[in-house]
């Protein structure tokens, strides 16, 4: 098993210099960064002269390899939309991109998963009716429409919340409902489903059991078979609310990741976006190997051993 | 009928899993009707504002930035500048007390004496010579460097007198100071400036929290005017509804860039009022006159007379502005013709044109829009191209993130054959905007030596009354020969909390001091 | 098979209304009330049931240039039911293949198949947009390019993570000690456990690819004005949720349908390809009536 770690550490690490580079490169795909930088009528010398003091007009394997060196020391350059370093700006976000995502993460696991595994449990039933209603309305609601009807409900009409901004537990809030809200329907969709095969797998043991100890037991067996693909699912989530939510954080206002990405690339303010990919990566790229260890917990018979 | 003990169990984990819920659902609503209102201060007793604004701050180094709605207006409070615009839009002293030319390439400065940092320094003239320096100096990458492109040197004459020498004639030179801001030297070698800030503006830095908001304290002694808020927060809210949500719930008492599909609701509110006033940015459909089929001075008139902009306004931005005067400059701008009138509606002068140029069968041409740029810019777009479709004109919309549309207007000088276009010019001069369309500049994509040449005159002396002379026959020739479809100026919306009274202004400054508090 | 549909009364219902819409997408366009692309400027942001002012209902009111939103829904369904589709298919096609490559063979196909799947997820999403639209241009094709791109990983990870659960079994180690071929087991063992939950996932697709798309239009990827599309016309009804609700509301009510047609008719081809699950329901209510 430590092998195994320890290969996929090593793994992680080369995958993120991949993503790293990737992104590199392919940012000058996009266009000139400097353009955007200065006043609209900046006379082409204008240009040229801030594209030499930042540095961009040096070949590009040349920069690539500075951009290298750089970055072992932690170093990801000034963003030239802030003006200073790069890395704590998109460091700085983290705290509230993280409170937002793993609550709402914590919330759909409940909701979700306690959705889930009831209507499993109740075939045809009318509680299995509701949820999965519900959830069919949670998956197909656009998160825009969501997050600016809560505000226009409980801000602007109740004024029982704040309309946006960073804060406590009150602006908490919606942006936590927003955001659970597909991933509770996702979660109460997949378990379900997983369940419904387990369960049908295993017919005969379902069939015979009696009493309360022997269906708590079952419901464990079956839950551990279950859980793979919904653990799975729920580790994308988790991996993608921790990158940010460009739509909910600009509709609540919230000071995220998602916002600062977004507008990076649209601003062509290279160092953020640079700095923000390799930080995302390293999250994802953990919460995968998170979830793949799980699997080995839920059901012994995944192993990593050597050779696998 | 015997219970299913998993049904129990899962109908308890549903319960309690319901039961939490629902009680935070409560503590919440509690907290919210009873608890302490934290996001709303209550305006009567604190003299209190918080402005809503549509982009984040980037940075506080007046330097670095060159937007004027969002950075600068903060560095404003922070910082001082040798001279203002006020809201009528014309320049009064500052720092400098007084301004005049010593000649046509210097301008010579005094400064108002008695006006030091908080840490003691004093703003004199070594200090303003320090800073243009500082912007002139390239290892600096200062973002406002263009504007002091035609400076060659800062000198100081005396304590409170500086000369700015110039490698032409810069009639709009002071013009362009109003946006320029003024750092401590000896503070700003130890500090970063993009962060921190300390200024001789009315107010100083209580905190910024990134991408969530600013705030700033009065100064107890400032030695100017006399501030009526003791406190001011600039919050970005980047969504449009967003912000009038927050100005209905009370959280802003200021927004800008409001819709004009929310004016109703926030009249109708009792709460807030909205209202816009024309800005100094003209919106416009660009030629691109070098290629077929805008080499033809014909089709480009035809297109003028085609396009209704009444109609547009009145039903796209309703009493919100006016046709431009067939000239891109608006009045607050030095050089505006008051004696130009727009391009009529007029289809069948349209179409006469049109099928004098040969082009009675109708035309398809490329038309480029930004995405979330520029106000209701893609709804104008598109009526624009149905109204073109009366007249024959089949204009395919290309819509693109604006950073691909510069890439195409201005890095690989491949502009589409028409695009939707703002232009403004901070220095309200007609200099600046029209030099956007002089023969050479990479921006014009018309060549027209006659204009070029009244601009080349207009710039080289000082004297208003020859260059208004100049400005007029160049307007004037810009009109006719329509390298551009003339529309209007961008209506600059806001709406204030009834306990504010403020107006915005039409060149995107946002200053406190400009606002008076309603008891 | 279609007996099997009309014994489950939500399976026929998604049937019904997804066949609602593929004829609607494909024909319908010859029947709309009025010219989704005609513009009248007078009748803007009307609600619903205004009249027009040439003769006519608005049944689903009027956008902000005066189009009649319901020729629009129905002009547009084709695009977004083809952009959906295509992309489900092709990502999902995708992403199930290289998931059981990954899980069954492991050792090499597997680690380089997860590590490219972590850089797809780590890649930001807007910035594949913009170099697509930068590169290869604003087209259609792009769209379901990109779409796919994005969504193949979710498919890869849940099957890969299904069929190495699988892969242990007893009668999979068993049928691969007597010989078996991979296909064979592939197709007889592994498969039929892990379709309902790519099932699932394909109809969670579904959804969220329409709304991305409408993200998608913003940036200007996708279907270029005035063509009609849902996920456009829920992006430009984002200005006038509190004031002209029906721009993003029927778009947006198209798109539950659709998911809801998807989701039903996923559900009942799960159940109708698993013969133990068919029966299951039956013999709950047994257990319980006991």
């Amino acid at each position: 098993m430590t092998r195994y770690l320890v290969i996929r550490l090593l793994e992680s690490a080369v995958t993120v210099w991949g993503v790293v580079t990737i992104v590199f490169f392919s940012l000058r795909l996009t266009g000139d960064p400097v353009l955007l930088l200065l006043p609209l009528g900046s006379t082409p010398d204008q240009v040229e002269q801030l594209r030499h003091a930042l540095g961009f007009d040096r070949p590009l394997p040349l920069q690539y390899l500075v951009f290298l060196e750089h970055i072992v020391r932690g170093d990801f350059g000034i963003s030239t939309r802030f003006g200073s370093p790069a890395l704590p700006v998109v460091l700085e976000r983290l705290p509230a991109t993280m409170e937002v995502a793993l609550l709402a993460m914590l919330v759909a696991a409940l909701l979700g998963g306690a959705a889930g595994i009831v209507a499993a449990m109740r075939p045809n039933s009318r509680f299995e009716l509701a949820a999965m209603g519900a959830a069919l309305l949670g998956q197909a609601t656009p998160v825009f429409w969501l997050a600016i009807m809560l505000i226009l409900v409980f801000a602007a009409w109740l004024h029982w919340l704040p309309s946006g901004g960073f804060g406590g537990l009150d602006h908490l809030i919606l942006p936590v409902i927003t955001l659970a809200t597909y991933s509770s329907a996702s979660i109460a969709r997949l378990l379900r489903a997983s369940l419904l095969a387990v369960r049908a797998q295993d017919y005969h043991r379902t069939a015979r059991a009696k009493g309360l100890a022997e269906w708590r037991i079952l419901l464990r067996h079956l839950l551990k078979n279950a859980l793979i693909p919904v653990i799975t699912v729920f580790g994308l989530q988790v991996g993608l609310l921790l990158g940010g939510a460009v739509i909910t954080e600009t509709v609540f206002s919230w000071p995220g990741e998602g916002r600062l990405i977004v507008q990076a690339i649209q601003n062509r303010d290279f160092p953020v976006v640079q700095a923000a990919t390799c930080v995302f990566a390293i999250m994802i790229i953990g919460v995968n190997l998170l979830v793949d260890l799980t699997y080995s917990v839920l059901d012994p018979r995944i192993r990593y051993a050597e050779g696998e | 009928m015997r219970q299913d003990p998993t049904l129990r169990k899962a109908r308890r984990i549903t319960r309690r899993a319901a039961l939490k819920l629902l009680g935070s659902g409560v503590v919440v609503s509690a907290a919210g009707l009873f608890g302490p209102t934290v996001t709303r201060p209550a305006h009567a007793a604190s003299k209190a504002v918080t402005i809503g604004l549509d982009s984040d701050i980037n940075t506080l180094d007046p330097h670095m930035t060159a937007s004027v709605g969002t950075d600068l207006s903060v560095i404003s409070h922070l910082y001082s500048s040798l001279v203002f615009r006020g809201p009528d839009l014309k320049v009064h002293p500052l720092v400098a007390a007084s301004w005049q030319p010593v000649s046509s390439t210097t301008w010579r400065f005094t400064l108002r004496g008695g006006i030091t940092f908080p840490d003691g320094e004093k703003l004199d003239a070594a200090a303003v010579k320090w800073n243009i320096d500082r912007v002139l100096n390239p290892a600096t990458k200062a973002r406002i460097t263009p504007w002091f492109a035609l400076v060659s040197d800062a000198r100081v004459v005396s304590d409170m007198v500086l000369d700015v020498v110039t490698k032409e004639p810069y009639p709009a030179f002071v013009d362009q100071l109003t946006e320029f801001y003024l750092l401590a030297p000896r503070w700003a070698a130890d500090h970063n400036p993009a962060q921190e800030a300390m200024g001789t503006g009315p107010y100083t830095l209580k905190e910024w929290v990134k991408d969530d908001h600013i705030a700033l304290d009065a100064k107890p002694a400032y030695w100017g005017d006399r501030m009526a808020f003791q406190t001011v927060t600039f919050r970005p809210v980047p969504e449009a509804s967003s912000r009038v949500s927050g100005l209905l719930a009370g959280d802003l008492d200021v927004i800008l860039d409001v819709a004009p599909s929310d004016f109703g609701r926030i009249n109708g509110s009792r709460r807030a009022r909205a209202g816009a006033v024309p800005s100094v940015r003209s919106a416009m459909v660009k030629f691109n006159t070098l290629q077929k089929p805008f080499d033809n001075r014909a089709i480009r008139q035809a297109l003028n007379y085609a396009v209704d902009k009444v109609g547009l306004i009145k039903s796209l931005l309703p009493g919100l502005t006016a046709p431009n005067d067939g000239q891109i400059l608006t009045s607050a701008y030095f050089g505006f013709n008051p004696d130009l009138k727009p391009y009529p509606y007029d289809v069948a002068q349209a179409k006469r044109l049109l099928a004098g140029a040969g082009a009675q069968g109708g035309l398809d041409v490329e038309f480029d829009v930004p995405t979330g740029t520029y106000l209701l810019g893609e709804e104008i777009s598109e009526a624009i191209t149905g109204q073109l479709g009366q007249v024959g004109v089949r204009a395919k919309i290309t819509e693109m993130p604006f950073s691909v549309y510069m890439d195409k207007f201005v890095k690989q000088h491949n502009m589409a054959q028409m695009i939707y276009l703002t232009l403004a010019w901070a220095t309200l001069d007609a200099d600046g905007l029209l030099t956007l369309f002089e023969k050479g500049n990479m921006y014009a994509y018309w060549s027209n030596d006659a204009f070029s040449s009244l601009l080349d005159q207009a710039r080289a002396t000082i004297d208003r009354a020859k260059r208004l002379a100049l400005y007029k026959q160049a307007t004037a020739l810009m009109r006719e020969e329509a390298p551009v479809l003339f529309l209007f100026p961008q209506p600059a919306t806001y709406a204030t909390a009834n306990t504010i009274e403020w107006r915005a202004r039409p060149d995107d400054w946002v200053r406190v001091w400009e606002m008076i508090p309603k008891a | 098979m279609w007996k099997a549909v009309r014994r489950s009364p939500a399976g026929m219902l998604g049937w019904v209304v997804f066949m609602f819409f593929v004829l609607t997408g494909t024909v319908g366009q010859f029947a709309t009330p009025f010219d989704p692309i005609a513009q009248n400027l007078a009748d803007r942001l009307a609600p619903p049931g205004a009249p027009a002012s040439g003769g006519g209902v608005h049944l689903a009111g009027t956008d902000q240039l005066g189009r009649d939103i319901l020729s629009r829904l129905i002009a547009g369904g084709r695009i977004t039911l083809a952009v959906g589709l295509l992309t489900v298919f092709v990502g999902g096609t995708v992403g199930c293949v290289l998931g059981v490559v990954a899980g069954y063979y492991g050792g090499w196909p597997e680690r380089l198949i997860m590590r490219l799947a972590d850089i797809q997820l780590a890649f930001p999403f807007v910035l594949l947009a913009l170099i697509v639209i930068a590169v290869l241009g604003p087209s259609l094709v792009n769209l379901i390019l990109v779409l796919a791109f994005t969504s193949w990983v979710d498919y890869a990870r849940v099957v890969r993570g299904e069929v190495l659960s699988v892969r242990r079994r007893e009668f999979v180690e068993a049928a691969r000690a007597i010989g078996a071929r991979d296909a064979r087991l592939l197709a007889r063992h592994v498969f039929p456990n892990v379709y309902t939950t790519i099932i699932v996932i394909a109809t969670l697709q579904l959804a969220k690819i329409v709304i991305l798309e409408a993200s998608l239009s913003f940036l200007g990827l996708g279907v270029q004005p005035p063509t009609p599309d849902w996920g456009r016309m829920l992006a430009e009804g984002r200005d006038f949720v509190a004031t002209a609700w029906w721009l993003a509301a029927f778009p947006g009510l198209a798109i539950l349908l659709l998911v809801l047609s998807v989701n039903l008719m996923g559900d009942w081809l799960g159940t109708y390809l698993d013969p133990r699950l068919r029966t299951l329901g039956r013999a709950n209510a047994r257990e319980v009536s006991a």
